[in-house]
């Protein structure tokens, strides 16, 4: 490319870092750098002299909020865009018709992210020309022609400078937050008010640079890798959480990771994020099979195990007969420590008596849950819920890693 | 503004016949007005005059670096927008870039008035040059690049040699995959937990919704990976040129389809702050708030939210906190106190401290783990688990569970032995596994990078290596 600039790569990423923060475009940055690149380029006898002070584009809040792309050459403002890949330039129509562009655009072609030139003037004529026919529309396009000889000192020097609008009062915060985040409702005479009136009043700025760290594009961005990193660790712990608690849909789990993650919030490798987690879930899992006092009875053992009490001392601080307990534990062997909390059979009790020798008393099938079968039966349902607990033990170290 | 001793007295007395213009001179500052009138009178005179002077030249010299030069030089680079933000993004306070700009321009006003001197020795017609503004401002962009392309490369060798705290792991070996594993990156308090699921259940609607664009969403729900349709899965997010490929967005160069894909991906971030701003504005606010009462230093809870020494005490021994409420709960602050907290940006989101990577400061401020512990504890890291720290009686069953309810957790280290770091990878490493001389060059100059994303956008569309790069290599994280 003829008159093509070259910019440093360590520049590139600074205006990198800056545009990712503020959700701006990088290719606008990285035209204004070529433009500024070029200037430097010129004789200095041509004296193009940058203002880097008065330019709008110095101010984040301004760039992130309105798109303003700026430099302040021998003292005329300047827009700066960048061609696209269709060979157009396009432009806020906020921007137009108003102080900001009173001296045109000029148009720089990048080739990759390190080189660039100047290639085209845009007066604010022409696009004021466009603006008109433009009808709703919240950005319009130009394609401007292209010249590889374009030159910049004589099109500098030769500035055609649009008469100075009349100033607009200091907008409402209000006003400035709806047109940064909801802007194709805000009507574009409106739109332009609020611009003018931002611009003109320095003051003010202060109060765009909130509104923008609450809704420029770049917050909007911070939001969904926080979103992304919070859905991937319910999917992870739905992933590993589902196959143990067979009993609860995929979609309840979930349900219960969002749940804990809004009072515990979003560390699942926490210990008190694990602990309630597999509580709850251990519940649900049981309230499918159990209801009233057994399952308040199983879900505290099973809360006391996962709290890292053994499963048999916790049976025994909530069961008050140790002998069910004893029996339930001998059906349990029997059954190789499946859970399916089913109460026990006359046979399996049979047997349980003949391995401890225990008088007829059991056999009679009691109503008297201190002593009878129901002692036994609920005993072998909280042995199954401090089962499953201790079962849960193993994911809890998975958990803390996820 | 710094002019030394330099004032109209000695210009006039060195340039009497530049008299007739002070009549017209009226500043009350008389240094200001020195450099002002210099700038009137313009290089081409100030250059002839320096040229017909003999046995003063080197006092008008003088007079030239510090009422010329060096005014100029502080005014240009006080406002040097690649400066500022080079500063900036180091966190070096105002003041300290002010100290920073006014010893950059002694210096570099020596320099120009060097090339100054050798332009009068050649005596050319055009040596007025070097004292032309726009000579002086291209001179100082020049300078401020290769004082940014210095000092970051000596940044990189520095980093690479020492650690900043030797006490912690280098969070270079961890991989931006891997990026959820530092500590507080992404902690997420409750409250910000509540929205989070609240705008998945909205972006779920709003791709169900019959008359909303749906391309525009999907591009967003696999650029960030969101796990929002089949398209796209969480946690991963994709590149330009992965969604192209994901979505068959259809150009004829690479670059095109990218210029698409970033058409469709503003559309896609527009729609989702509209709906943010109609259904949940309480979003923003949960966002803006970040110091975390769990993690804050002393000096940032007394600084930032203006806590007295007795509630600090309370906050560190009280740690950790799941909700702002629980400041009060526990007796740490009134709860008159908490809204004025919240307002300063407080906000309680716990924080898993990994006893394998984490500072002994972390560990003491944070889990509450003893300090002389807490040193020994980093000694004999790494932990395979934290039922460790009982067999190696460095905590007892009680004081364990205290800390993992404060946060203590002991995580597996993570490697990747086939791929190599970007971000650390020497030159010859690059080019030895198929990288341009170009692209290794640049990136090198450039890195750390923490996306893929990032890499994509600075390298541009066309850029040669990118499967090599992508295939080849994973992103270390830094430690900025």
């Amino acid at each position: 490319m003829i008159n093509e600039v070259e910019i440093s790569p360590e520049v590139v990423r600074l205006a990198q870092n800056r545009t990712r923060n503020m959700g701006s475009t990088l290719a606008d940055e990285l035209a204004r750098n070529i433009v500024q690149e070029a200037i430097f380029n010129t004789d200095v006898a041509s004296e193009l002299l940058i203002d880097e002070d008065m330019a709008y584009s110095n101010e984040d809040a301004l760039v992130a909020a309105f798109g303003v792309n700026d430099l302040v050459i021998n003292g005329s403002r300047v827009d700066v865009r960048i061609v696209d890949e269709e060979g157009r330039v396009s432009i806020s129509r906020a921007l137009l018709n108003g102080s900001y562009m009173t001296a045109g655009t000029l148009a720089v072609q990048m080739n990759g992210t390190l080189n660039g030139k100047v290639i085209s003037y845009i007066p604010a004529s022409e696009w004021a020309s466009i603006d008109s026919q433009a009808g709703d529309q919240q950005t319009v396009y130009l394609r401007p022609r292209l010249d590889a000889e374009f030159d910049l000192t004589d099109t500098i020097s030769n500035l055609k400078v649009s008469e100075a609008v009349k100033a607009q009062p200091a907008p409402a915060p209000f006003d400035v937050a709806t047109l940064v985040a909801n802007r194709t409702e805000v009507p574009m005479r409106k739109q332009r008010q609020i611009v003018e009136g931002t611009l003109s009043h320095p003051e003010t700025w202060s109060q765009v640079e909130k509104v923008v760290a609450t809704w420029s594009k770049g917050t909007m961005r911070r939001l969904l890798d926080d979103a992304s990193a919070w859905n991937q660790r319910v999917e992870k712990l739905v992933d590993k959480l589902s196959p143990k608690f067979k009993r609860i849909g995929r979609d309840d789990v979930k349900q219960v990771v969002a749940r804990i993650g809004e009072k515990l919030g979003g560390q699942p490798e926490s210990g008190a994020f694990r602990k309630a987690l597999l509580s709850t879930l251990a519940h649900e899992e049981l309230a499918h099979s159990l209801g009233g006092q057994a399952l308040r009875k199983a879900s505290d053992v099973a809360e006391a195990v996962l709290s890292g009490r053994a499963v048999t001392d916790a049976i025994k601080d909530f069961a008050k007969n140790p002998v069910a307990v004893e029996i339930a534990m001998k059906i349990k062997q029997q059954r190789n420590h499946v859970n399916d909390f089913m109460d026990a059979t006359s046979q399996e009790l049979s047997s349980a008596f003949q391995q401890m020798a225990l008088q007829p008393v059991y056999q009679t099938h009691s109503q008297d849950t201190q002593a009878g079968v129901e002692s036994v039966n609920e005993a072998l349902k909280m042995l199954d819920a401090g089962e499953l607990a201790e079962s849960l033990k193993e994911l809890d170290k998975e958990l803390s890693n996820i | 503004m710094i002019t030394g001793s330099a004032d109209l007295d000695t210009v006039f007395e060195l340039a009497p016949e530049w008299e007739q213009l002070r009549r017209n001179w009226q500043a009350e500052n008389r240094n200001t007005a020195a450099t002002e009138f210099l700038n009137k009178v313009g290089a081409k005179a100030i250059f002839h005059k320096a040229l017909a002077l003999k046995g003063e030249r080197e006092r008008f010299l003088q007079l030239l670096q510090s009422a010329y030069y060096q005014p100029m030089l502080t005014k240009m680079l006080g406002c040097n927008q690649n400066l500022r933000r080079f500063l900036g993004q180091r966190h070096v306070a105002p003041e300290e870039q002010r100290g920073q700009v006014i010893s950059f321009a002694a210096e570099l006003s020596q320099k120009m008035l060097a090339t100054l001197v050798k332009q009068l020795g050649s005596g050319q017609e055009d040596g007025f040059k070097a004292l032309l503004p726009a000579y002086v401002q291209r001179s100082v962009h020049n300078a401020v690049i290769d004082y940014i392309r210095n000092e970051a490369s000596w940044e990189r060798q520095t980093l690479q040699d020492v650690s900043l705290d030797p006490q912690q792991d280098d969070p270079r070996s961890s991989v931006a995959d891997d990026i959820t594993f530092t500590p507080e990156h992404r902690i997420l308090s409750g409250e910000q937990v509540s929205q989070l699921n609240e705008l998945r259940c909205n972006l779920d609607a709003m791709l169900k919704d019959p008359q909303t664009a749906k391309e525009p969403l999907i591009v967003v729900d696999c650029m960030f990976g969101l796990g929002l349709t089949p398209k796209s899965a969480t946690g991963q997010e994709m590149t330009m040129r992965e969604c192209c490929e994901k979505l068959d967005l259809q150009g004829e160069t690479m670059a095109r389809r990218i210029a698409k894909c970033q058409v469709l991906l503003d559309k896609g971030l527009e729609m989702v702050r509209q709906k943010i701003y109609k259904d949940m504005p309480g979003i923003a606010e949960c966002w803006q708030r970040g110091l975390n009462v769990n993690t804050a230093s002393r000096r940032e809870l007394a600084q930032q939210l203006g806590m007295t020494e007795g509630e600090i005490d309370r906050c560190i021994k009280s740690r950790q906190f799941s909700r702002e409420d629980e400041l009060i709960e526990r007796g740490v602050v009134k709860d008159t106190r908490l809204p004025e907290l919240a307002k300063k940006g407080a906000v309680a989101a716990f924080v898993p401290v990994d006893l394998n990577s984490a500072t002994a400061r972390d560990i003491t401020d944070i889990v509450g783990v003893p300090k002389e512990l807490a040193q020994r504890l980093v000694s004999e890291r790494p932990f395979k688990g934290i039922e460790e720290l009982l067999a190696k009686k460095l905590a007892s069953k009680d004081d364990l569970s205290i800390y993992i309810q404060r946060g203590a957790v002991v995580r597996a280290k993570f490697s990747d032995n086939k791929r190599m770091d970007l971000n650390r990878a020497q030159l010859e490493d690059l080019v030895q596994l198929g990288v341009d001389a170009d692209t290794a060059n640049v990136i090198i100059r450039t890195r750390p990078f923490m996306t893929w994303g990032e890499v994509e956008e600075f390298l541009g569309a066309e850029a040669p290596s990118w499967v090599i790069l992508r295939q080849r290599f994973f992103l270390g994280l830094s430690s900025g």
